[in-house]
């Protein structure tokens, strides 16, 4: 539903859908299994990075939110963990507050915060064409239903506008200061018009649909999306580099102890590996979209 | 009453209609195998393995209603109405713009369910949450969100099934105990599974403390959402299943015999 | 053989107490282009549903429907949707996804087309009808022509052998309807693509098709070539007379109905008939005595029209000696109808009169132009002066210093194009639109100081464009009543005013009706008792005629100039430019947020060379100053 602000510079939107769907199901699964501090870091950084690719200066505020939720979400995990052996202080009749405790807060919060950047580059990106095509062929009577109803949403928007301009000049509709029964019950005539309205437009689309052979076996799919060299190219570098974090991480030493004391993963060869693969997965959305843009420069340039 | 969206279709879809069947009952069959193992996996994975286990649970919970709707092979008209009643479903808020804190989206969900039955009133709720999470954000919440508005339409199918409440015309009592149950259901069921996914990704070790902050912080949230839900079935169930009567009588959405409205 | 054979089809609803077909027999040869035509209620649509099996009606049918030979109904549902194609009134309730990429390839989905197939053919479609650039759109960003369109692009993407149409134009503003009209009859001319058409609004589509068939009560009761049946229904005096071209009506206008008795029995005193224009009974004297003269004048043009009615009377040609030699009236074939060169367009109209007023010089040349438009002497109702308005902070102004004064009791018009802001401009006035420049003054009085309860109590009321939007409840008279809420009156004065203003609208009968079962005329009126609840003493109407035919026009003019007469001031903001030629008092041009000129509708239609009536158009040149029908037969009689 969201348009892109840069649509048509965003390479990375413009990619398969199921190109984008394997980033975006790859990157968020791992940023909640890979609980190591410098690939949640790593995560946070790069999940900032992507939406800033694709939304420019209007994610600050969303980034400055989400720094807020970290901030509450660290701070008070202590409050309901009281493990760990560093007690900084002890408040309500001697409970602990303890620095594990916090840091264990501290992974939650940006855990959190990467899943939450992660889905709203996600949104940006998984339109709702996208969505049906890809599970289109899987549950095709639902991504129809879902198609319809993304498309009736914003008509009963403006038909709901409509009727209460239309009310409002005979005088009628919520006049100010109205008691908030009388809101109510004027917003659910609206609402009652609405979906009588509805109703009966759904006949008309129902005829529609079987006059147009909705029904028949062997219905296909139609979409635009095609599948190119760059997403070939691009599904196997995934591939290769989700495969060589998850061996790196495999062989083990990576994982991080909070309690009862902080035991920080061993950096072996194998961890640093893995934590290049890791990184150099995450960024290629924010990769893709700096060197669309460098391209689309370089090309204008040119011409 | 007769449901609002029945199966009156040819004989020779019958075959098709019984090889759904199966496929529903084995994956229901598959999702409650997988449940428990995918749990036991989820305790091993590092990180936040309950918050991906609890996740992949819900979507077995919800496999089995899109694998039976889609073996159904529904008619136009049978998708249409859903369509139309789960963007009612997502339009609700709109209309409501006036009233600050107004979510009537369940209440909605829940009619869809009395109407039309709990199998319909699941996907009307589930799609409804996947739809408007493509108008308003999607999120990790959003399975489980689909889960938890397909759960209010199943319960209010079911109660119109054993014949709780009718599919149409209420009496003023029944229209009270709707409402009681909207806000019950709410409380009670819906709002403990959303925050339960709030639990889950806020939990990378979760203890009874912050279990009991998370569900005891969402009460407030979850009372005025069920309120919400209480007030606009209270006002807008029967008009509403009055209107679905009244399309179920002019269009024959529901005659068995009618060769021409399958 | 014929594409489509109807055998005395009979076809009735269940519990209906009448038949909504009847005997209906109707053979369609391929690529032809059929017009159906008929009063609201008279079973078009129901008879175009039998086109196709899966929109069929159910209820009893007699009779059968031959497609190719054979019945319709064992043709494969397969074969149906690809061949036959179906597009429905409503241009926004018909499309089902949400993107024109997608709804265009919809069919093909069905069919199960392979991808490569359906990239052609959406490409193809896109291109035709000049979708490409709005491809990739959502649907909900698109005009209401637009959507037609689309609806048009996305059932002919299956290449159907024929397409229907069910009043497919009645929803659009003029100038999107006509270039629907005129993609259609392309796809006719070009791709031999037959069409089957129903429509109410005549004055374009009748020229185009080749074909005329006419319903009434469920039956047939005329069918062939245009002007054949537009002479039947001319002899018939049959209220669709009234919905034909401008010119045919100014020729009958004339011509008054010689030989019509032969055609049909005593057509003229049917009961529960409405009577034509003019003085549809009286004797046509003038067409006897002037056989000779007529016949040189035909000659003279004979030439140019020839070819457009040889198709049609070459069978009469046979039997009459030389048709279009003899006087025009006096041609009568036995059994058909006048098989007469009615004129059917602007363009003929202007010929036909071009040779009447040569054989028959009129006395009378031109009409007064009537008074000069002083709106200082008048008691004003509204007064907008230098008034702004723009919907969104960043968004371009929509009212541009609009500058009008409406005199009271007067049926003032509003015409213009689409999206100019006239309906905002109405919205303003009953202050739900506020401009941030400007001044508005209803009723004496600043907008602003009005309360907004004594507004709309005995101030203003606007009728909206879709009417529905004002029914809310189950029943009409839920509606109405609901106007009368909160005003104190008991249960007895409640039931009397709906009685009071029922009547004046004509819907009694309708009162316990659902607004959604009833037709577009009744809506309107419905809507329209609704708004007269508010008892308004400035009574603002959006598009009034939108969707209605010839008749419920009347109706609703009747209704009007009672409101009128009453001291009611009506402003209405219309397409219709024969609507605003007939019955307003002023008419005004808005164009890109203001108001152009405001005058008299003659001098104002007289000084528009597009922007007029057809009848003003026919008679430009010839006459001075005539811009209705009755006004061109006037001076011709004179």
């Amino acid at each position: 539903m969201s348009t892109l602000p840069y649509q048509g510079r965003c390479a990375f939107a413009s990619l398969h859908p199921a190109v984008t769907f394997g980033f975006f199901a790859g990157a968020i699964v791992l940023s909640m299994v890979l609980a190591n501090p410098i690939c949640q870091v790593m995560s946070v950084l790069l999940a900032a990075a992507c939406y800033l690719t694709f939304r420019g200066r209007e994610a600050w505020r969303f980034i400055a939110g989400l720094t807020a939720v970290l901030l509450v979400v660290t701070l008070s995990a202590p409050l309901f963990n009281t493990q760990g052996a560093t007690v900084l202080l002890r408040w309500w009749g001697g409970r602990p507050y303890t620095l594990e405790a916090l840091a264990l807060g501290a992974s939650t919060g940006l855990m959190l915060v990467a899943m939450m950047l992660w889905f709203a580059s996600f949104h940006l990106v998984m339109t709702s064409d996208k969505f049906t095509y890809l599970f289109g062929r899987a549950i095709p009577a639902l991504s129809l239903v879902l198609t319809m109803v993304l498309r009736l949403v914003p008509s009963y928007r403006r038909k709901a506008d409509a009727l209460m301009t239309a009310r409002a000049c005979i005088g009628k509709g919520p006049a100010e200061g109205a008691s908030v029964a009388a809101r109510v019950r004027d917003g659910g005539s609206v609402l009652l018009s609405l979906s009588a309205d509805a109703l009966e437009s759904a006949v008309v689309a129902a005829d529609s649909m079987t006059a147009r052979g909705f029904g028949l076996s062997g219905r296909t799919h139609f979409a635009l999306f095609r599948w190119e060299a760059r997403d070939t190219v691009l599904v196997v570098a995934m591939g290769a580099l989700v495969v060589g974090a998850v061996a790196a991480f495999a062989q083990g030493g990576f994982a991080i102890t909070y309690f009862p004391t902080i035991v920080w993963p061993s950096a072996g060869a194998a961890v640093l590996m893995g934590a290049v693969c890791y990184g150099a997965f995450l960024a290629i959305p924010a990769v893709i979209n700096c060197g669309g843009r460098a391209l689309w420069r370089y090309s204008l340039s040119k011409s | 009453m007769p449901k609002l969206i029945e199966d009156g279709r040819p004989a020779e879809l019958s075959l098709a209609r019984r090889r759904a069947r199966v496929k529903t009952i084995l994956t229901i069959l598959a999702a409650l195998v997988l449940a428990p193992l995918t749990a036991v996996v989820g305790m091993a994975v590092p990180g936040n393995g309950y918050y991906l286990s609890g996740t992949l649970i819900v979507l077995y919970a919800i496999v089995p209603f899109f694998v039976s709707f889609e073996g159904r092979r529904p008619t136009a008209r049978e998708i249409a109405v859903v369509a139309v009643l789960t963007a009612l479903a997502v339009a609700a808020r709109a209309a409501f713009i006036w009233v600050p804190h107004f979510k009537p989206m369940a209440a909605v969900i829940m009619i869809a369910g009395l109407a039309a039955g709990p199998q319909t009133g699941f996907l009307v709720g589930s799609v409804a949450a996947l739809a408007s999470n493509f108008i308003f954000g999607q999120g990790p919440w959003t399975p489980w969100q689909m889960l938890a508005f397909g759960v209010a339409g199943l319960v209010a199918g079911l109660l119109a099934d054993v014949r709780v409440f009718p599919r149409a015309n209420l009496s003023w009592p029944r229209r009270i105990a709707l409402a009681t149950v909207g806000f019950v259901l709410i409380v009670g069921l819906v709002g403990p599974i959303l925050d339960t996914s709030t639990f889950f990704y806020l939990s990378t070790a979760p203890t009874p403390e912050l279990a009991a902050v998370v569900y005891l912080a969402g009460l407030p949230v979850n009372a005025i959402h069920g309120a919400a839900t209480a007030l606009t079935l209270l006002v807008v169930a029967n008009p509403l299943l009055d209107q679905l009567a009244r399309v179920r009588v002019k269009y024959g959405l529901l005659d068995r015999s009618r060769p021409n409205c399958p | 053989m014929a594409l489509f054979a109807f055998e005395e089809l009979t076809f009735r609803y269940p519990e209906a107490p009448r038949d909504a077909l009847r005997d209906v027999s109707v053979a369609i040869e391929p690529g032809q282009f059929v017009l159906v035509c008929g009063q609201s209620g008279c079973g078009k649509t129901t008879l175009l549903r039998q086109f196709k099996s899966a929109l069929a009606p159910h209820g009893h049918q007699s009779g059968q429907v031959l497609f190719d030979g054979v019945p319709l109904a064992d043709v494969p549902e397969r074969e149906q949707v690809a061949r036959i194609g179906f597009v429905m009134q409503d241009p926004d309730a018909q499309i089902v996804t949400d993107k024109v990429w997608h709804e265009l390839a919809f069919v093909l989905e069905s069919l199960g087309c392979d991808e490569r197939t359906m990239r052609l053919r959406v490409a193809e479609m896109a291109s035709y009808f000049g979708i490409q650039h709005w491809f990739h759109k959502n649907v909900g960003e698109l005009s209401g022509g637009q959507k037609q369109l689309l609806n048009l692009a996305s059932v002919m993407a299956a290449r159907p052998d024929v397409l229907v149409l069910d009043e497919p134009t009645s929803q659009l503003d003029p100038i999107a309807a006509s270039d629907f009209l005129a993609t259609v009859h392309r796809i006719n001319r070009e791709l031999g693509t037959t069409v089957v058409m129903s429509e109410h609004r005549l004055e374009e589509v009748y020229g185009l098709a080749d074909r005329v068939v006419v319903l009434e009560e469920g039956r047939v009761v005329a069918d062939g070539e245009p002007r054949a049946v537009a002479g039947q229904l001319h002899c018939a005096v049959s209220p669709m007379a009234l919905a034909l071209p401008a010119a045919a009506r100014i020729a009958w206008g004339v011509e008054g109905r010689p030989g019509c008795a032969d055609v049909e029995g005593a057509p003229c005193d049917r009961p529960g008939r409405r009577s034509g224009e003019g003085a549809p009974c009286a004797p046509p004297a003038r067409a006897v005595g002037r056989g000779a003269p007529c016949s040189d004048s035909i000659e003279v043009q004979g030439s140019s029209r020839a070819t457009d009615v040889s198709a049609c009377t070459s069978m009469n040609c046979a039997r009459t000696p030389s048709p279009l030699r003899r006087p025009y009236s006096s041609i009568v074939e036995e059994g058909v109808a006048l098989q007469v060169e009615v004129p059917l367009t602007v363009r003929e109209g202007r010929a036909w009169l071009a040779r009447e007023v040569a054989v028959h010089p009129p006395r009378r040349w031109a009409l007064p132009a009537g008074e000069a438009c002083d709106s200082a002497s008048a008691r004003v109702a509204v007064e907008l002066r230098d008034v702004w308005f723009r919907y969104e902070r960043d968004g371009a102004d929509v009212l541009r210093g609009t500058t009008l004064t409406v005199p009271g009791g007067s049926l003032f018009a509003v015409v213009g194009g689409n999206g100019t802001g006239k309906s905002t401009m109405l919205r303003a006035i009953c202050g739900v639109a506020r401009p941030y420049r400007g001044k508005i003054t209803v009723l004496g009085r600043r907008l602003k100081e009005w309360k907004k309860a004594e507004l709309f109590r005995g101030g203003v009321a606007l009728l909206p464009q879709d009417p529905l939007n004002l029914m809310v409840k189950k029943t009409v008279r839920g509606d109405l009543e609901e106007m009368l809420d909160g005003r104190g009156l008991t249960a007895e004065q409640r039931v009397a005013a709906v009685g009071e203003v029922a009547t004046l609208t004509d819907i009694v009968p309708l009162l316990d009706a659902h607004p959604f079962d009833l037709s577009g005329g009744e809506v309107q009126r419905a809507a329209l008792a609704k708004v007269l609840l508010c008892e308004p003493r400035l009574l603002l109407l959006d598009e009034p005629t939108k969707g209605l035919d010839a008749f419920f026009k009347d109706k609703l003019a009747a209704l009007l100039r009672s409101l009128t007469g009453r001291g009611t001031t009506v402003l209405m903001v219309s397409h219709d430019v024969e609507f605003c030629a007939s019955y307003a008092d002023r008419c005004a041009l808005f164009f890109d947020g203001d108001v152009v000129t405001t005058n008299p509708p003659r001098q104002f239609f007289v000084s528009n060379s597009f922007y007029t009536t057809a009848a003003n158009r026919i008679s430009r040149g010839l006459f001075e100053n005539a811009v209705t029908v009755e006004e061109v037969v006037g001076l011709c009689r004179s």
